[in-house]
């Protein structure tokens, strides 16, 4: 399923390593990784007290998270194909960046409902 | 068993007593086993501005209520519970098809006119031994003379009695052919009771009283109910004014001869007589009625609202017989000019002080706070940000804080005695707002470790309470939810008080 995702965006690449270790494994890290900062951000901070909550926090979590699923699709295909750093590279960790904001904005649909503080983020 | 509570209000007095009274309900004081408190306004000074602020805060606590809470009797707490109604919103047991105005006030007929022309309408005594006998018994200065207007027989009876109770009992004696008072007896309920507040130093107040008394005890049924009253004596003065009816240097004889008659005529009338006083230290401006008589709200027009709240709250075997009237006089713990929380005993600082305190926290969540808040989600959650400007709720709550509580509250601590329980000034914070008590802030090494009431404080408290509500009371009530909210961020500010101060 992440393996369509990306080459979805991406295209596809001839290093079989791709489609058999690193889709998945960064598709599954960066949903897990959006659920965690949903998670913190409307469950624990937003039911915690009024500190992190409004839109402009909102936006920050949201870019710091698609840094990180950047740099997370980087490294993993750094490591996983041990090639020097290609265009493609670059390319995956834009769209794994994008699909991270995706999957951000999904979850916060349906966790705002669980916040305090945060029940009217980002709108 | 539950009751309605019929509490007249006779008079300028009686008006003011009963804007106190709005206050005090509006701040959730507690009454028990009552359905509704009927208030109803007596008084002939159709134009008096001590009646028409009144009846304007009556009107914005019953609209909020009804908004809130509609007309729900099982309210039982939190601001504005009672249900403070109209006597319109009674329907008399024996059944009647008459429609009532949706008034406070009840209506006299016929008195635009002169006191001669109100009891001679068509002249027919003229050159009559009555006329004679009118003219010996009331002063009639001929036309013509400066004081000839304000003389008794061509007194304007729409502009009250002038202190005059001998005009005053003779208009009162017609208000039983009115169709509101003949709905009032209609509507008294068997276990309903009966309060009446006037000043005993005035006009319209004195004759009134117990021309009312008389009225209502005339009906057989309403025998058996039990009567409680309010007299306020002298507790302020006008200034000399030859040219006006009104001399205070007469209000205590008035006060004497009114005592004396009340002791002989209303012996076994009354379960509870409740009697107010104070040493006249305030001298108001000598307005003879109408829209330029507007009193400051004074302390004792508090004091005499508790009296109501104590009638109310009484059990119904504590009541003696009316051949055994008790009496009550209300006393504070220590004679001052300026009196706060700490003056009063346990009961009236938990029974009225608390209940008062919360409010003062609202007014000040309400007016000073909230629109701080515009991106908390319980403000967008309660749709604050449209409904504050066009739901007509909000624009009654926010009359009734700013306009009636701050005038109410601002009057009587700039009147004398000075009642100043909270300092109130705009840009005072939350934690000094109770005179004799700051909530202290505690500081370790320089860093705030309890800042009290802060805004943190108060947008965590908002934001908690109002999802814990918003679990019970569905989006179709709003309004009762944010008075809800309202009351349970009040308490959290109280908690943080920890308790009233007090005088050691």
């Amino acid at each position: 399923m992440f393996s369509l995702l990306y080459e979805l965006l991406g295209g596809k690449n001839n290093n079989p390593v791709y489609a058999t270790t690193i889709f998945p494994a960064v598709g599954l890290f960066t949903i897990i990784l959006s659920v965690l900062f949903a998670v913190i951000f409307y469950v624990l901070l937003g039911r915690w007290r009024p500190v992190w909550d409004k839109q402009k926090h909102w936006l920050i979590t949201m870019i710091l998270l698609a840094l990180i699923a950047s740099g997370l699709a980087y490294s993993q295909a750094r490591n996983g194909t041990e090639d020097e750093a290609d265009a493609y590279m670059f390319t995956f960790s834009m769209i794994n960046a994008l699909y991270a904001v995706v999957y951000f904005v999904i979850l916060s649909l349906l966790f705002k409902r669980a916040s305090i503080f945060a029940k009217r983020t980002p709108f | 068993m539950t009751r309605n509570i019929f509490v007249f209000g006779v008079g300028g007095t009686g008006a003011r007593v009963l804007r106190s009274l709005t206050m005090l309900l509006a701040s959730g004081v507690k009454l028990s086993n009552t359905n509704k408190i009927i208030p109803i306004i007596i008084d002939v000074d159709a134009k008096n501005a001590d009646t028409s602020r009144t009846l304007k805060a009556l009107e914005s606590y019953k609209l909020i209520r009804t908004q809130g809470y509609g007309d729900r009797e099982d309210t039982r707490e939190g601001f504005f519970n009672a249900n403070l109604n109209t006597l319109s919103s009674i329907k008399p047991e024996s059944g009647t098809t008459e429609r009532l105005e949706d008034s406070f006030q009840l209506q006299f007929d016929n008195l635009e006119t002169s006191f001669i022309k109100y009891i001679d309408p068509d002249e027919e005594l003229v050159g009559d031994i009555n006329m004679d006998f009118l003219e010996a018994l009331y002063d009639n200065t001929p036309a013509g003379h400066p004081d000839y207007s304000h003389t008794e027989l061509n007194l304007r009876l729409d502009m009250g009695f002038k202190g005059n109770p001998n005009i005053g009992c003779v208009v009162f004696n017609n208000l039983a052919s009115t169709k509101e008072f003949k709905f009032v007896m209609k509507s008294i309920g068997e276990h309903d009771r009966i309060f009446i507040i006037s000043s005993i130093f005035g006009g319209t107040g004195s004759s009134g009283f117990p021309q009312l008394v008389r009225l209502l005890q005339e009906e057989e049924r309403l025998r058996n109910n039990v009567f409680g009253a309010l007299t306020v004596m002298p507790y302020y003065k006008v200034s000399d004014d030859k040219k006006s009816a009104i001399n205070s240097d007469r209000f205590d004889s008035k006060t004497e001869a009114a005592l004396t008659y009340y002791s002989k005529y209303l012996k076994g009338k009354i379960n509870c007589f409740y009697q107010l006083w104070d040493h006249p230290l305030k001298q108001y401006e000598n307005k003879e009625g109408g829209e330029e008589q507007k009193n400051n709200a004074h302390l004792l027009e508090l004091l005499g609202a508790t009296a109501i709240v104590d009638f109310v709250n009484r059990s119904d075997d504590s009541f003696k017989s009316r051949d055994k009237t008790e009496y009550y006089d209300f006393g504070i713990k220590q004679e001052d000019q300026v009196i706060d929380v700490r003056h009063f005993f346990d009961k009236t600082r938990s029974t009225i002080m608390e209940p008062l305190t919360l409010f003062t926290y609202a007014k000040k969540l309400f007016l000073e706070v909230l629109p701080k808040f515009s991106n908390e989600s319980f403000y967008k959650e309660l749709e604050l940000g449209t409904r504050m400007k066009n739901d007509i709720f909000f624009q009654h709550l926010t009359t009734f804080f700013r306009d009636h509580y701050m005038s109410w509250l601002r009057e009587m601590m700039d009147n004398e005695r000075k009642f100043q329980p909270f300092n109130v000034g705009e840009n005072l914070d939350f934690n000094s707002m109770v005179r004799g008590k700051p909530i202290e802030v505690v500081k370790i090494l320089g860093i705030v470790k309890n800042g009290g009431i802060t805004e943190s404080f108060l947008k965590t408290k908002f934001g908690v309470i109002e999802d814990e509500l918003k679990k019970s009371i569905p989006d179709t009530e709003k309004e009762k939810r944010f008075l809800k909210l309202m009351n349970r961020v009040a308490a959290e500010c109280f908690s943080k008080l920890e308790s009233l101060p007090s005088m050691n």
